[in-house]
């Protein structure tokens, strides 16, 4: 037994409500860095052994446990001087007497410091696919984004050559004014949704958010493409529904989409896009149709993979509905293509927020 | 004679500040932000010189180009980086374009006529 938790870095213990009595097992004093020939120690001993910020929450999980009967499984950190952090998942559970009342507590500890490191470590990729990803959108559409970007400069740059010429006359020089302020802002607002939408995911958590306003925010960032390509995009709404996500990554989610729809039409005659957001129970509805003809099922089979894609070489990573796809499935949201439209149509469903 | 020019361009800011910028008793400016009333006017009214914006709403400066006469030379005037043209204009000018270099074009029209 010993040897087997050795090997699983497991330790066993037990707790006797009444007569107060611990037992721990060989491999719980050596994950506590202890002699176990020595005296097993007291409950007061082992919650000092444990990280400051998670005693509390440890210690209301057993006095819960003692109360109600109720196991438990959580992960807390053991205090390290070595200043690095040991991760521990602690199981517990409870056995009653025939009165009902907790009589022992017995339960597990497990070191699993490498499955956090590795799960942190996935975690980070998975940022950073994503941030690569995005990267590459605004890559994608930087030559529209200096396009809008030029034009007030245009209006900046000339009026402020204008005013030495219009110096004696106040209303031209008013209306100068209010056109380079008029075009500062547009600048503004297409740095903004930059900075804003280049910002890394890790950097905006989980919150409510209006999927309206998420939607309005992509529209934006892809606003220089699909007018470069002469694709006419509309959107309708028939609420304004909040959901729990990273409103970055929806974000994301939606300029891809968005995106895809304007390389699959742009050398159709008829180009449009229509964003459709609406409820259905408690379920919220983003549906991104294009004027295409719908996507053949061989092709959709392998949509979601990473690296597939349909566009020539050089024109796209086949790394955008991968990634949307792992978005939306940590959102605990889907997405499909819709076989029974005669356009092509995808749809996501995520769920409202209470 | 006064030089006669036609300005093409979907920001009616941009077209105001051309006309305001450039027009003189010897040059006369006609602003335009719909391409076919442009169009309409360059072929009842041909102008000695025509500035056309690259991106239009639902066309090209070059597909404009291509319904006007041929024989008047044209500026396009674009945001993009590098436009992709077909038509063989006289000059491409980027956004922001200088005022010297709108005035030099100008002043060499002018002395041509």
């Amino acid at each position: 037994m010993d040897e087997a938790q050795k090997i699983a870095k497991i330790g066993s213990w037990s707790f006797d409500v009444k007569s107060g009595k611990i037992d721990w097992s060989k491999q719980l004093f050596s994950i506590f860095s202890l002699d176990y020939r020595g005296n097993t120690p007291t409950f007061e001993e082992h919650i000092n052994q444990l990280y400051f910020d998670d005693r509390k929450m440890f210690v209301s999980t057993v006095q819960k446990i003692i109360q109600d009967g109720i196991p438990y499984r959580f992960r807390y950190r053991k205090s390290d001087f070595e200043k690095t952090n040991v991760w521990l998942e602690a199981i517990g559970s409870a056995i009653k007497d025939v009165e009902g009342n907790v009589s022992v507590l017995h339960g597990t500890c497990q070191d699993i410091t490498d499955l956090v490191e590795a799960e942190e470590k996935t975690k980070m990729e998975r940022a950073k696919s994503i941030h690569t990803a995005k990267l590459a959108s605004l890559g994608e559409m930087s030559a529209g984004v200096a396009h809008e970007i030029n034009n007030p400069l245009a209006i900046i740059s000339g009026n402020a050559a204008l005013l030495p010429k219009i110096i004696g006359n106040p209303e031209k020089i008013e209306n100068c004014i209010n056109a380079i302020q008029k075009a500062s802002g547009r600048i503004v607002k297409i740095v903004n949704g930059l900075r804003k939408f280049s910002r890394t995911s890790e950097q905006s958590e989980l919150s409510k958010n209006s999927l309206h306003h998420i939607i309005h925010e992509a529209i934006n960032m892809t606003d220089s493409k699909v007018k470069r390509e002469f694709v006419v995009l509309s959107y309708e709404h028939s609420s304004e529904p909040n959901v729990i996500c990273n409103e970055i990554e929806i974000e994301q989610v939606l300029v891809n989409l968005i995106s895809n729809a304007v390389d699959a039409i742009k050398k159709n005659d008829d180009k449009w896009i229509q964003i459709k957001l609406f409820e259905i129970g408690q379920q919220v509805v983003v549906q991104v149709r294009d004027s295409g003809k719908g996507i053949p099922k061989e092709v959709a089979r392998n949509l979601f993979q990473p690296f597939f894609t349909t566009k020539a070489v050089g024109e796209g990573t086949g790394l955008g509905l991968s990634i949307t796809k792992g978005i939306l499935d940590q959102h605990g949201a889907t997405i499909e293509v819709l076989n029974n439209d005669p356009n092509t149509c995808f749809e996501i469903r995520i769920k409202k927020a209470e | 004679m006064a030089l006669n020019l036609v300005y093409l361009d979907d920001e009616e800011d941009l077209c105001s500040l051309f006309a305001e910028m450039f027009s003189s008793d010897e040059v006369k400016i006609k602003t335009f932000v719909d391409p076919e009333l442009a169009i309409q006017e360059v072929s009842s009214n041909p102008p000695d010189l025509i500035f056309l914006d690259f991106r239009l709403p639902k066309v090209t400066g070059d597909m404009v180009a291509l319904k006007m006469n041929n024989a008047i030379p044209k500026v396009l005037i674009s945001g993009d980086i590098s436009p992709i043209t077909e038509y063989k204009f006289l000059k491409i000018f980027g956004k922001p374009w200088t005022v010297s270099e709108v005035e030099n074009l100008i002043l060499e029209f002018k002395n041509k006529k």
